[in-house]
């Protein structure tokens, strides 16, 4: 018996090898991507000009699941169709030392990918954090109702609205934008949803969106921390009272409904 | 050769296996079940598969590995048992083999009972928020940090054939750590260079942990990190298969 035989160095070797070539032909082979990606800047002022919203792609370099869309996901046909038609499509590199640091404080980007639909105006409406399957991602693109809570009206809306039914207006503030999908999973439970139709008029305010730090000035809103707070106003603009969603109120939405009830009665 | 091999790898099994050794599991147990427990209390939604993800590659897995894995073969050279297990007909390389497989084993056992057994207690009865259990994703995790064990596992015995002692371990954290060091010095200050980011992808086998990440990011496959995380098992196996007929045994590694 050969005490030194190298059979499987040899065969595990080679093995690597071929993975070792398989990873970086997938990894380094240059996508092709037809979308026109701008800068943000750029978008805006498309957006602005041409009234479409804008698809904002907040990516790193060295992001797996950022390569992945662009390799699987972007070059497909109907992904580009979509994006390009309905939508100005713009790219922000995280990581860039000059826009990225201000864009990702702005969008309170804390992942990536993060994808963004702004309005034309460059108010956020929806976003998604992570990798998409292109079915998803078309799907996501193609609702256009988006969650709930991004239907709420503005705030200016929404205290016209609540002169006219004669109702007091309820502003959600979330810290980050992060936060509405979750955000909107507490308050679109049937008792809540029923509380609000009934007697307020909803308004939701994202603390780093663009113009509205102004109207959280506005309404007096808490200092930042990593609670959602909501301000029950009358239609004059006047506090009637506000507290934050703890964790009891999240698990258990009977909490939240009768609170809100207390301040549309107070 | 099957009935020496297996008669071996049970000798190996029952020499990794003191008193001692049952505390591993056990201490990592604890360790584990306090974090799964507190993510399970306090988070609004508990997806299975991340919590799995997060928790056995940042400490189930590398801590199992590591424990196991210490002086794997430079104690075998110091004690000499190498040397007496070398008088039978057995290789060098089916040495390493089973020498490897009966610590993987212990670590495969170790994740069992402090990487998945407390995730599935804690699943079933703690959970207060929303629970996220998607069968395909949870069984791809698991794969594949059991794979990222193997990875550990191989690397270890290749440094143990050419350092002496503990020392497969204190370099494997050394080489983690600058690594990651490195690669944050690149993406802070070089991260548009195409060289140096190419350079970033070979610092330390990530392929596995990268993989787990997409996989629970929502991508179906990920073939690409997966295809990295193959190439570096393989490719440390090899060396390590390589380095076992190279090693003097009667001087010892020492």
């Amino acid at each position: 018996m050969n005490q030194r035989d190298t059979t499987y160095a040899k065969w595990v070797g080679l093995a690597a090898i071929v993975f070792v070539t398989v990873g970086a032909v997938l990894e380094y082979w240059p996508a092709s991507d037809a979308i026109r990606w701008l800068s943000f800047d750029e978008a805006r002022g498309v957006a602005a000009n041409q009234n479409k919203p804008i698809f904002v792609d907040v990516y790193a370099d060295w992001c797996g699941p950022c390569k992945a869309m662009d390799k699987e996901v972007f070059p497909n046909d109907s992904v580009k169709n979509i994006l390009t038609s309905r939508f100005v499509p713009a790219k922000i590199n995280g990581d860039d030392p000059v826009t990225g640091d201000t864009l990702k404080k702005q969008f309170g980007i804390r992942a990536y990918p993060t994808y963004i639909v702004l309005s034309p105006a460059g108010k956020e409406r929806k976003r998604h954090i992570g990798f998409f399957q292109k079915t998803e991602f078309i799907k996501w693109l193609n609702d256009s109702t988006g969650l709930q809570i991004l239907l709420w009206p503005d705030l200016q809306k929404a205290t016209f609205a609540a002169q006219g039914q004669k109702r007091r207006i309820m502003v959600l503030i979330l810290q980050t934008g992060d936060d509405i999908e979750a955000a909107n999973a507490v308050m679109d439970d049937e008792e809540v949803v029923r509380a609000i139709d009934k007697h307020l008029v909803p308004t939701l305010l994202v603390r780093g969106n663009i113009g509205e730090e102004k109207l959280l000035q506005q309404v007096g809103a808490s200092p930042k921390t990593g609670m959602r707070e909501v301000i029950v106003l009358e239609n004059s603009g006047k506090e009637v009272g506000r507290f934050f969603i703890n964790f009891q109120m999240q698990y258990d939405r009977s909490l939240l409904t009768s609170k809100l009830l207390e301040l549309a009665a107070k | 050769m099957k009935g020496p091999l297996s008669r071996l790898y049970l000798i190996e099994l029952r020499r990794i296996w003191t008193v001692a050794a049952a505390f591993v599991p056990l201490g990592l147990m604890l360790l584990s079940t306090l974090m799964f427990f507190t993510s399970g209390k306090f988070s609004k939604t508990y997806d299975v598969a991340r919590f799995a993800a997060s928790i056995n590659i940042s400490l189930v897995v590398p801590l199992a590995s590591s424990l196991f894995g210490v002086a794997m073969v430079a104690a075998d050279v110091k004690d000499g048992w190498l040397r007496t297990l070398l008088i039978r007909p057995v290789s060098r390389q089916n040495y390493l083999l089973i020498r490897m497989a009966a610590v993987y084993t212990s670590v495969v056992f170790t994740i069992v009972v402090a990487g998945i057994l407390p995730n599935v207690i804690v699943t079933n009865f703690f959970v207060k928020g929303d629970v996220v259990f998607d069968l395909g994703r949870v069984l791809a995790v698991h794969g594949v940090f059991l794979l990222q064990a193997l990875l550990i596992v191989s690397i270890l015995a290749l440094l143990s054939c050419w350092v002496p002692g503990v020392f497969n371990v204190v370099l494997l954290a050394f080489w983690a750590i600058c690594a990651s060091a490195i690669s944050g010095y690149i993406q802070a200050f070089h991260a548009t260079d195409k060289w140096l980011a190419i350079m970033k992808d070979f610092l330390f086998p990530d392929g596995f942990s990268k993989s787990v990440d997409a996989i629970n990011a929502g991508m179906s496959t990920p073939i690409a990190e997966l295809a990295w995380g193959f190439g570096a098992l393989g490719a440390i196996l090899a060396l390590a298969f390589w380095s076992i007929t190279k090693i003097q045994v009667d001087k010892g590694s020492e």
